[in-house]
């Protein structure tokens, strides 16, 4: 009896050992397959602020954790849309924050103080999004600015190229008259960015008048724009530290925002880094 | 003296007559449409198994509103809203559901639920207009799917042109709820059926949703796609000829939500 005690406990050690061994074996092959991107750094963050004066990026402490959620992959269709508004209405709030403000005097039930109030009312604000991602704004961008007009721009980027398609627009007729809030929720290569502000140009919008909002972005795409737009206002969540040059996709990033926003997403892509 | 105050007396009497004729005449310019009474709608429904017409107590208060030519983009927004936000819950409510028993905190009872969850749920929109529905469809279904179909009625013809979609992949497997504030003639509902029919949706899925809508154009989907369902929540007695537009109807949905009306148009009479 002992001698069959003694077999099963070696045959179970030798199934343990195997077990335990293709285990590191396949902890060690994924760690190799996915790669650990990690942030820029407090240094790079300044430097890039530095070189662009334009530029605002949200402070970490507001950002970190939703973004998180975000970025991963399995998160829920629920939550990534709620923690996208939430992130959305963040931006929004500060690009109402860099409008132009003009000083009154007002008076409370106590006395009178100093107000200031932006300069503009609702309806000489327009939210332009580029469809079909910079949709997911306007959720959000309607709930803080109720009376605002939008406009509707659709560039589609070529899966294989990378390259912007314009496909329609449709914006108001006085939008060289207004404050601009173009929306789309990432900035990689910059190229659809641009296209768009090249159109708006075309109706004669000035660049002063545009506050461009992104939630990820990277430093090649902010390059690209204030290249070619230096006088627009851009305010981004986070700065991603990689391009990924065969996909441009970003990376970490948060995937196809949009195809995870609308549910989109194709099933067999679902887990995959791109 | 008096005689002064007579002649400012025949003036000003003459002034007002004038402010008033003219008055009247401008009115009389702008002809007063009608609404289908109560035997017409019965005769639509009736004719018309699938098609499901709000009743009028809900809508006719917020329509009033939203059809008013001075009504502006705030409140015009909330109303649409309200309205679609009826409409999503009743499309809703058709959906199949399943019985079971359950606790409450006193004791058992029959449970009917939608038998389908969020994310088997599809609004897809008929871009641009359609995209208005979205923000209550999300409010009321926080987990759905959300396709779009961008065609635009060219301004002359009148025909819909197809520009672009976007699609969930497993779309013919989801319960699908179309969108489209107003139907007219009916072709670009139908382009966006023809669509949807080419990614193997049934009809038995898919739920049209209109806040305006006309008998020829009820006519026109239902007799192509007989199996789906309409609701709608007005059905407009007119369809001008010359301009394709809905008459009293809302004038144009998109320009109106999204606040790029032309400012020529704004007080004129549609386009």
């Amino acid at each position: 009896m002992f001698k069959n005690l003694a077999k099963l406990a070696c045959c179970l050690g030798l199934v343990n050992g195997t077990f335990l061994m293709c285990s590191q074996l396949k902890n060690d092959h994924s760690h190799n397959k996915m790669q650990h991107y990690n942030f820029l750094s407090e240094n790079e963050l300044h430097n890039l602020l530095n070189k662009h004066q334009n530029l605002s990026i949200l402070n970490r402490n507001q950002t970190e954790h939703i973004l998180s959620l975000m970025r991963e992959a399995n998160t829920d269709i629920v939550t990534f849309r709620k923690n996208a508004d939430r992130l959305i209405r963040i931006l929004m709030e500060q690009a109402l924050a860099q409008l132009e403000k003009q000083n009154s005097v007002k008076q409370s039930p106590l006395g009178f103080y100093d107000a200031n109030e932006v300069k503009f009312s609702d309806q000489e604000i327009c939210i332009v999004s580029i469809l079909r991602s910079g949709n997911a704004f306007l959720n959000e961008g309607l709930r803080v600015i109720s009376g605002a007009s939008i406009g509707q721009i659709l560039i589609q980027r070529n899966e294989e190229t990378s390259m912007p398609k314009y496909f329609f627009e449709k914006l108001p007729e006085n939008i060289n008259e207004q404050q601009i809030i173009l929306v789309d929720p990432m900035l990689g290569t910059g190229g659809s960015a641009s296209m768009a502000l090249k159109i708006l140009k075309n109706y004669g919008v000035k660049e002063e008048n545009i506050i461009f909002l992104t939630l990820v972005s990277c430093e090649q795409g902010l390059n690209k724009v204030f290249k070619e737009h230096p006088n627009i206002r851009i305010i981004t969540a986070q700065v991603d530290p990689i391009l990924i040059k065969e996909s441009n996709y970003l990376a970490p990033g948060i995937g196809d925002f949009g195809d995870r926003y609308f549910g989109t997403v194709k099933k067999h892509t679902r887990s995959v880094q791109v | 003296m008096f005689k002064n105050l007579i002649r400012i007396g025949v003036n000003l009497s003459l002034f007002n007559t004038t402010y008033v004729l003219c008055k009247t005449i401008k009115d009389e310019k702008l002809p007063h449409y009608h609404f289908l009474n109560e035997q017409d709608l019965n005769k639509l429904l009736k004719k018309h198994q699938n098609l499901s017409i709000i009743e009028r107590s809900y809508t006719e208060h917020i329509l009033s509103i939203i059809r008013d030519v001075e009504t502006d983009t705030v409140e015009f927004r909330k109303n649409s809203d309200r309205l679609i936000r009826i409409l999503i819950e009743q499309a809703i409510s058709q959906i199949e559901k399943k019985k079971h028993v359950k606790q409450s905190p006193l004791g058992y009872y029959d449970a009917h639920e939608v038998k389908f969850e969020d994310e088997e749920i599809c609004f897809v929109s008929i871009l641009r207009s359609g995209n208005a529905f979205l923000f209550e469809g999300l409010n009321a279904v926080s987990g759905a799917s959300i396709g779009q179909i961008l065609i635009q009625r060219n301004e002359d013809t009148a025909l819909p042109s197809y520009l672009f979609q976007k699609l969930p992949s497993n779309i013919k497997d989801q319960q699908v709820i179309l969108m489209d504030p107003m139907l007219a003639t009916g072709s670009s509902a139908t382009l966006a059926l023809r669509i949807l029919k080419n990614q193997g949706v049934k009809q038995e899925n898919i739920t049209f949703l209109t806040l305006v809508s006309c008998e020829q154009g009820i006519e026109k989907l239902f007799r192509e796609f007989p199996k789906i369902k309409i609701i709608t929540a007005q059905v407009d007695p007119i369809l001008l000829k010359d301009f394709n537009y809905l008459a009293p109807g809302i004038g144009n949905f998109g320009d109106r939500y999204f606040g790029t009306v032309k400012k020529s148009q704004q007080f004129g009479q549609q386009q």
